[in-house]
């Protein structure tokens, strides 16, 4: 049977009934919102076993046909699109649910519901699109909602410019992608993703292709130099920045990548673009990470800094160990954002700095917010470290020895960010007047069931498997150096914030240190070289197109409305008129018609 | 067995006599536009059967052939539409509603029959049929001054045109000896008359065609005859006689897929040219919403004569797509135009409040008839516009093109008044279930044929 084409459509009807009658349904909207996506769940469990058995991709029908070759509404079935259903809606159920605690008071709570719905639906349509067409619709579906639902408290001017912000510079990089796509079927003629393993065309042609692909992924996983909109996302409701970080938005990147990964495996210089800029990603945010002092921009830090390693893994060779860690990572990334909107929620406030000692206060918060952060560290048993050691191990293995320090440093970072935040948040005194309390069972519940998988889905094993992966050699030596990393990073902040060891004063390092308390001042550097010579660009030609363009345009609309009211007058109503016209019509095309 | 061919035009006929019948006796007659649907639905299903009878029927009088099957269809389709807007119209009153169904159902028949001809003298005998039926109808509410006068005006007007499409069927007896389409394309096209008088006779025919496809410069009596006209009959003068009219174009001067006279595609492109350009002008300052939609459908004609100008299959399918298109985008119009019962454009103030269904739908379908994307509308104008590009004939094109711009702006107008007008215009609407369904069914229609046009491409592909 085929159904996974329906599973998109239940959010999709959530939206509809939310948008339009959510005034009348209040709290109920978010019940119609969390019945479509546990439905969505059972659908896809339901085509997860129907692909056990054998069932695969299909079509629904043909869409368009351009210059003879047919595009589908087709529909992919395969291993790394069932993993993403399952992350999308069963990560995306425990969000829903978190959601009714945490959006409890807000004026727009249906609103909310209707917009993460769609979200959730554009993405689930992006995952089982088996063409780049009916992908980049869904694309963009995800890219609206984005801005819809960073910019949801748009009465606050840093929540509406975030929007702006996290649309538009998605844009730049889904222009290269459209871009990318064009030269492809130009190149090879094909849209469909199952073509891309086969594809033949010009070498340069098809590289180029791929790498511009690579740039709607760099927007849309906000990797190095696009990755400027996520910390500014931060500015939406917290359970948005889960669901984003998790499941929907920025997956969509990776996936996008492993999804074409036949098409960058054939070209290296598309295979090492990815991993470079996966690469750089990674490390600049964790050094970013290291001295932020805003609990959510941490998390946002850090999922830069992971999603890069995961294409660092893909850039490497590595499909399973980057969607392997593409997994675990949505459910300890989803759990850590889930975390902070409760400890936020609780004190009001997302400066660390004025937190501290709250696991007394907020016990099941706080022990979930230890697991998820063990679980990012990479720490064994927990999940992150099983694929982290996947991503180290195939950059080891492919002869990637700089990218394979890279990724070494970034974990060891990773896990002293993480290892700051929590003591700074969980242990040690209150550095201000807080009351904080823990939050209610709505948002408790799906911390606790998130952390089981933040701690033990690195037991499940890579969903992905290559040929020949089991043939690695040196793997236990990689897992002890990794361990290592990570247990030294743990131990340094532990030194530096628990007990308050200054190993070296922060004055000696202040250049350092101010160059990422201001993110290498990209922010500034976009500001001065792109947008604003471009708004100056704008402003020319906002006075161009005002007093030039628009004259001329009312000028021939005034035109046009003169001569309409001239004909309107040959129309007399009496029929001897008319009759007259006739006949000299006939002649006149008669005499026409000889001379030609 | 060429009987076989005619069965769903007798059946529709049998079903209009059993309508007229039927309006001697109250009880039947309060049902007729029952039976009148009944008709047209039997008849759609008995259409499909004909395929299998011989090409050409009744001494090749008549032709079957895919373009009169797709004609025969699309009218059937019509056909449907309007008995249901007309039911849904209350202006329409008990006493006559049997002959006004009968009438509608003999339309029917005799463009049917029309779309099939394959001979100069059934041409001109269905055309004369369609004209007469037409006059009628037109002139249907005979105490009311205006839909008097409009009926009075094409029946002059009318009685010239096909006066003159005589003469040129005479005339081209005279010079061909024959009235078999077929023969006089071979003799044309073989370089065996003498041209400038084939010439005149041609024209003098096209005249008479132009008149039904409403072309500028024989358009003039269309406006006044969609305004007076009962709103339903408006929307069928704007379709049946129209698709008859681009028909009969195709077979007389595209027998074979190759122009009957050298000057053809000069032909078509001026006049696709000047009647696009006047129906679009003179609808911008119209104020009476049937008056604009009537020079809307002969702005349309102009776009629809401009896929006919390009001499290839390529055109005359876009034609086809446009035309079925067209069903949908203009009944939704004219059935907005019965439902809100409204005619004035400052009437429409307000009506997204007042009634938001109603207002959405008009604005669907006007939106589809100035052609934006993803609607309908779109893809018609897309498919001829490619077709025309596809004849490198860039510079009509940018015309085209430049057409719609214009056209946005009047039907942008209506949804500027139904949306963001202050004051409102307090008027009843007509709420008819039956009317709002087939409203509904034309928006549905509009968004997916608009989404998803390779199902009609798939269905209207020419062998």
């Amino acid at each position: 049977m085929n159904i996974a084409h329906y599973i998109p459509l239940f959010p999709f009807l959530a939206f509809v009934i939310n948008i339009f009658m959510g005034r009348r349904l209040k709290v109920a909207s978010a019940y119609v919102s969390i019945a479509a996506c546990v439905l969505a769940f059972i659908f896809s469990l339901l085509v997860f076993q129907g692909f056990s058995a054998g069932q695969g991709s299909y079509s629904l029908g043909t869409w368009l046909v351009i210059n003879g070759k047919s595009l589908n509404f087709g529909v992919i079935v395969d291993p790394l699109t069932i993993m993403m259903l399952l992350i999308v809606t069963f990560i995306g159920c425990f969000i829903l649910i978190y959601s009714i605690g945490y959006m409890h008071d807000d004026p727009r709570f249906s609103r909310y519901f209707a917009y993460i719905s769609l979200f959730m639906s554009s993405m689930l349509g992006l995952v089982l699109a088996d063409n780049f067409i009916l992908l980049l619709i869904f694309w963009e579906g995800v890219g609206l909602c984005s801005y819809l639902l960073i910019a949801f408290w748009y009465e606050r001017p840093a929540a509406a410019a975030a929007g702006l912000k996290a649309f538009i510079t998605t844009r730049i990089g889904d222009t290269g992608f459209l871009v990318g796509i064009l030269i492809l079927f130009f190149a090879c003629g094909t849209f469909h993703f199952t073509d891309l393993k086969s594809v033949t065309g010009p070498e340069s042609l098809l590289t180029l292709a791929a790498i511009l692909i690579f740039t709607g992924a760099m927007g849309k996983s906000a990797q190095f130099p696009l990755h400027v909109w996520l910390p500014d996302a931060m500015e939406g409701p917290t359970a948005v920045s889960a669901l984003i970080h998790a499941a929907t938005m920025v997956a969509a990147g990776v996936y996008l990548v492993a999804r074409c990964f036949p098409l960058f495996s054939a070209h290296p210089m598309a295979l090492q673009t990815v991993a470079v800029i996966g690469g750089i990603s990674a490390l600049m945010a964790a050094t970013i990470a290291t001295v932020n002092n805003d609990i959510k921009r941490v998390l946002a830090y850090s999922t830069i800094s992971q999603l890069g390693l995961m294409m660092l893994g893909l850039g490497v060779g590595g499909l399973s160990a980057g969607t392997f860690h593409l997994m675990t990572h949505a459910f300890f990334k989803a759990l850590l954002f889930l975390c902070a909107g409760s400890v936020i929620h609780a004190v009001g406030t997302q400066d660390i700095q004025k937190m501290g000692g709250l696991l007394s206060k907020m016990k099941i918060t706080g022990a979930t917010f230890c697991i998820g952060t063990l679980a990012l560290a990479g720490v064994p048993p927990f999940a992150g470290f099983w694929s982290k050691d996947e991503i180290l191990l195939t950059a080891w293995n492919n002869h990637h020895p700089i990218l394979f320090v890279v990724a070494l440093l970034t974990s060891f970072l990773t896990a002293f960010y993480m290892a700051r935040l929590i003591f700074l948040v969980l242990f040690g005194s209150a550095r201000s007047q807080l009351h904080a309390h823990e939050s209610p069972l709505t948002m408790t519940i799906p911390l606790m069931v998130l952390s089981v998988f933040a701690a033990f889905a690195g037991f499940i094993g890579a969903p992905i498997k290559e040929v020949g992966m089991e043939a690695h050699g040196g793997s236990f030596l990689i897992m002890a150096i990794s361990t290592v990393v990570s247990l030294t990073g743990l131990g340094l902040a532990y030194l530096l914030y628990i007990r308050r060891i200054v190993l070296i004063p922060v004055s000696s390092v202040s250049g350092l240190h101010n160059l990422l308390v201001n993110k290498y001042y990209i922010d500034e550097i976009y500001d001065y070289v792109l947008i604003k010579p471009c708004l100056r660009l704008c402003q020319g030609s906002f006075v161009f197109d005002a007093k030039i363009v628009d004259g001329l345009v009312n000028a021939m609309a005034s035109i046009t409305q003169f001569f309409s009211g001239l004909l309107r007058k040959t129309q007399t109503g009496l029929i001897q008129n008319y009759l007259f016209v006739q006949i000299l019509s006939l002649v006149l095309l008669l005499i026409w018609l000889l001379k030609i | 067995m060429s009987i076989q061919f005619l069965f769903p035009e007798l059946f529709l006929f049998a079903m209009a006599l059993w309508v007229l019948f039927g309006s001697a006796f109250p009880s039947l007659r309060k049902i007729s536009d029952f039976f009148a649907t009944l008709g047209i639905l039997g008849a759609l299903l008995i259409l499909p059967l004909t395929t299998n009878s011989s090409t050409v029927a009744f001494f090749d009088l008549l032709i079957n052939d895919p373009i009169s099957y797709f004609f025969r269809f699309l009218i059937l389709l019509a056909s449907v539409l309007i008995i249901f807007l007309s039911s849904g119209d209350k202006r329409i009153e008990e006493e006559h509603k049997g002959e006004y169904f009968f009438f509608i159902l003999s339309l029917t028949v005799s463009l049917m029959l029309a779309v099939s001809s394959r001979s100069l003298l059934m041409v001109y005998i269905t055309v004369e049929a369609v004209s007469i039926i037409s006059y009628i109808l037109i002139g249907y509410f005979r105490n009311d001054k205006f839909s008097s006068e409009a009926g009075l005006k094409y029946f002059l007007f009318g009685a010239l045109s096909t006066g003159i499409m005589l003469y040129g069927v005479s005339l081209i007896y005279g010079l061909c000896g024959s009235l078999d389409l077929n023969m006089i394309a071979n003799l044309a096209q073989g370089g065996h008359v003498f041209l400038p008088a084939f010439i005149l006779a041609v024209v003098f025919i096209l005249v008479g065609l132009a008149f039904k496809c409403s072309l500028v410069p024989f358009h003039m009596v269309a406006p006044d005859a969609y305004q007076g006209a009962p709103t339903a009959v408006s929307a069928f003068l704007s379709i049946g006689p129209k698709a008859m009219g681009f028909a009969l174009l195709i077979r007389l001067f595209l027998t074979n897929q190759t122009p009957l006279i050298p000057q053809w595609t000069t032909l078509a492109s001026g006049l696709a040219i000047i009647t696009m350009i006047i129906g679009n002008i003179i609808a911008l300052k119209q104020t009476n919403v049937k008056r604009m939609l009537a020079y809307s459908s002969i702005a349309h004609a102009g776009f629809m004569l401009m896929a006919l100008s390009v001499v290839h299959q390529v055109g005359i399918q876009a034609l086809l797509v446009y035309l079925f298109i067209y069903v949908f985008m203009n009944v939704g119009a004219f059935g907005c135009v019965i439902l809100t019962n409204r005619e004035e454009v400052d009437d429409y103030a307000g009506l997204s409040r007042q009634n938001p269904l109603a207002a959405l739908i008009m604005a669907t379908s006007l939106l589809s008839l100035a052609g934006l994307p993803p609607l309908a509308g779109f893809m018609a104008k897309f498919v001829v516009i490619a077709a025309v590009i596809q004849a490198k004939s860039y510079t009509l094109a940018l015309i085209a093109v430049a057409n719609s711009v214009v056209a946005l702006f009047y039907y942008l107008r209506i949804i500027k008044v139904m949306y963001l007008s202050k004051n409102d215009c307090i008027k009843p609407i007509n709420c008819s279930p039956v009317l709002i369904l087939v409203l509904i069914v034309t928006v549905i229609a509009n968004i997916l044929l608009g989404l998803w046009p390779q199902g009609i491409m798939h269905i209207i592909t020419l062998p």
